[in-house]
């Protein structure tokens, strides 16, 4: 539970907007940085992050290349068991071209696990800090652009 | 055998008992075994044959089987793979999580559950909820738990007698037992998982009526040319199958697992001695008495952990081992010298043949590190855990089998910053395909000559079959699929003579066993399980089949 908190305190400011600030030159992301600082701060300053705040920040740079490819290798080392190779399904079904998730749904699911009938998936939280958790949710939302689900 | 010839034996079998008792533990098991009523340890008996003499169900009556009834055992993460066990009509079987049941075998209703305050962390292993078996003997049903204990209860009360902690669970990324601890006489002795994460196999041995630790044996051998530097820390091995035990010669037969990491096999230069081998052991002191290595330096997760079966060809006492890489082991039992070494698997592209006189693997095609390849078999090997089972009478092997590959990079990966759910494979890349030039896998069910694998028939499976093939007296082989499907075969022959929808698959071990003059099978059905997330590369039909947790009794119809 530590762990948690301490991510979702830290989420924001750590994975969102100071790791990438200087490479990303996303004119949104500088827009979703004005929206926080006048929005987001003071109740991020005052508890734990809700819904609204984590959905928003990581949400721009989650579709840069450098994230998707690190949460690839993490995603084959790590999550190809169970998910299979590119989230082609396993014991649960396919995780690619699925418009259904968000990053937050994703992000929540990695770090505390899930069991859901005969499926156990375990937390990854004390395992995986958040940078890395974070370039997981980028790898899985981008099944979604694989060319073979427009096919 | 009929109702009276079954009742004769029971009664026979009380007499032996109260005759042999005073013989002590050793003769225990095997009055036991020698009931054909009882299935009285995961194998049914130490040749590990998976064959029940019980011929009350046979060819011409077995279209006639209907539910008895069916335990529920409320749980079923992973599913239930559990192997029953039959002994006196009352059934001790093993649910997820450790969820321990007696059952009555006529009725199906509960006599005792029994489940340990498991360690929070168990829940969040890779081997988490999967719980495959208990043993049964000296009063107790004893079982290896899911956070790394032996615990013994009492057999008619379920009440706990004592508990051993074996493994350092926290420190060697869940480590622990799926599969029932086995006894070889006082002996009560297993491996732990596995051979996939950074940490050392070691065998124990416990005094079975203390809980006292008696012998440890370390499957990493402790020699720098076997292991360089500190790769043998790290190197797996781990026995994590049930073994068998001769007690004419207390001898404990048990396989290792691959070496680890898996792929990325660069930091172990050596034979990697004792992974993917073969071990003969002492019971009573766990000293080695002698090894086969089938698999040295494995490369490709080719472990040696499945049943070891002993079969008399031409008066001489044999082992029949299939390892995951495809080849089936023919070993003298008394000195593990091959006897002959037979193909299995339809692919197998790791090394050009394996020498049927000396186990020599000739043609190795060993991983590079950062250079894609495709093996065959996978990861999963050319059969899952699930077991055959042999028939005296038609003298014939039956196994499940399945043919897909892997595309693999190897690759370095930090065993400190390996998730505690991990794997330790040593790649950047594992995808599971179907054979060069093949749509999908395929699967099939075999019966064939063990001593040199001739076949003698086969039936093409579409969804494989991942669960313990039975055979019976009354000529019978009894297998299931992943959909649910399960089936009578007959066992010369492979003619289909019975068919029932349990609507879960089946990841478990069958049984047969007698009690007041009928002959019931025992079908754990639910399905569940790692090997399911794996396969669906080769076997695209696997992908959301439902689980579940049933244990299902039939019998013949009044």
């Amino acid at each position: 539970m530590m762990n948690l908190e301490k991510n979702l305190m830290g989420g924001l400011a750590n994975i969102g907007l100071q790791s990438r600030c200087c490479k990303n030159r996303n004119p949104m992301m500088w827009i979703g940085v004005f929206i926080l600082l006048c929005f987001g701060l003071p109740s991020f300053a005052g508890g734990a992050p809700g819904p609204a705040e984590s959905e928003a920040s990581p949400a721009d740079r989650l579709q840069s290349e450098e994230m998707i490819k690190a949460g690839e290798l993490t995603f084959s080392q790590n999550c190809t068991y169970c998910h299979g190779y590119k989230g082609i399904g396993g014991k649960a079904r396919k995780m690619q071209c699925r418009d259904s998730f968000t990053p937050d749904y994703l992000f929540t699911t990695i770090s505390n696990g899930k069991q859901r009938g005969s499926l156990i998936m375990p937390p990854w939280k004390d395992s995986f800090n958040e940078e890395t958790r974070w370039q997981l949710v980028s790898y899985i939302l981008s099944l979604k652009t694989l060319p073979s689900c427009s096919e | 055998m009929n109702v009276s010839r079954i009742q004769r034996t029971k009664k026979a079998a009380k007499v032996a008992v109260c005759a042999l008792s005073l013989l002590g533990s050793f003769s225990l098991s095997a009055i036991a075994a020698d009931n054909p009523n009882n299935w009285p340890e995961y194998y049914r008996d130490s040749n590990a044959w998976r064959y029940s003499p019980l011929d009350q169900i046979n060819k011409d009556n077995v279209k006639k089987l209907k539910v008895a009834w069916i335990h529920q055992p409320g749980d079923i993460q992973m599913g239930l793979q559990a192997t029953p066990i039959a002994i006196d009509g009352i059934l001790y079987y093993v649910a997820a999580n450790n969820n321990v049941y007696a059952v009555d075998g006529k009725s199906g209703k509960t006599l005792w559950h029994y489940q340990p305050e498991l360690d929070p962390m168990s829940a969040t292993s890779f081997w988490a909820a999967q719980s495959r078996g208990v043993a049964v003997g000296h009063g107790n049903v004893y079982l290896g738990s899911l956070d790394g204990r032996f615990i013994a209860l009492d057999q008619k009360t379920g009440k706990e007698k004592w508990q051993t902690q074996l493994t350092d669970f926290h420190n060697c990324r869940g480590c622990n037992f799926s599969f029932p601890p086995q006894l070889a006489g006082d002996i009560l002795y297993s491996g732990h998982t596995g051979g996939d994460q950074p940490q050392q196999g070691k065998i124990f041995g416990v005094n079975a009526k203390t809980g006292e630790l008696v012998w440890t044996f370390n499957a990493i051998k402790d020699d720098p040319k076997s292991w360089p530097g500190d790769s043998g820390k790290v190197g797996g091995s781990g026995a994590w199958m049930p073994g068998v035990y001769d007690a004419k010669t207390d001898t404990i037969l048990i396989g290792t697992s691959n070496a680890a990491p898996d792929f990325f096999s660069e930091g172990r230069k050596g034979d990697n001695l004792y992974s993917a081998s073969i071990l003969a052991m002492e019971g009573k002191t766990g000293k080695l008495k002698w090894y086969h290595q089938e698999v040295p330096h494995d490369s490709w997760d080719y472990d040696s952990a499945f049943e070891i079966m002993t079969i008399e060809h031409e008066g001489k006492e044999l082992l029949v081992h299939l390892n995951k890489g495809g080849f089936v082991s023919v070993l003298d039992k008394a000195t593990g010298k091959p006897y002959n070494v037979w193909k299995f698997t339809q692919n197998a592209n790791w090394v050009d043949s394996v020498d049927s006189k000396t186990g020599e693997l000739i043609g190795r095609k060993d991983p590079v590190a950062g250079v894609e390849a495709t093996f065959c078999p996978s990861v999963l090997g050319a059969r899952s855990w699930n077991q055959a089972a042999y028939n005296p009478k038609t003298k014939l092997w039956y196994s499940n089998g399945w043919d897909f590959c892997n595309t693999v990079v190897p690759a370095a990966q930090d065993p400190e910053q390996l998730g505690w759910a991990g794997v330790f494979f040593g790649i950047s890349k594992l995808e599971l395909i179907p054979p060069p030039g093949q749509k999908s896998g395929s699967a099939r069910l075999d019966a064939r000559d063990p001593i040199t694998g001739k076949v003698k028939w086969t039936i093409d499976y579409p969804v494989p079959g991942m669960n313990s093939v039975l055979t019976t007296g009354g000529g019978l082989v009894f297998n299931g699929d992943a959909t649910g499907v399960y089936k009578a075969y007959d066992a010369d022959d492979g003619k289909e003579l019975w068919s029932f929808n349990a609507g879960s698959g089946f990841r478990s071990g069958p049984i047969s066993y007698g009690v007041d003059g009928k002959q019931y099978i025992l079908v754990p059905s639910g399905l569940g399980g790692l090997a399911l997330g794996f396969a669906t590369g080769a076997f695209p039909n696997l992908i959301g089949l439902p689980g579940g947790a049933a244990l299902i009794a039939f019998t013949l119809e009044d």
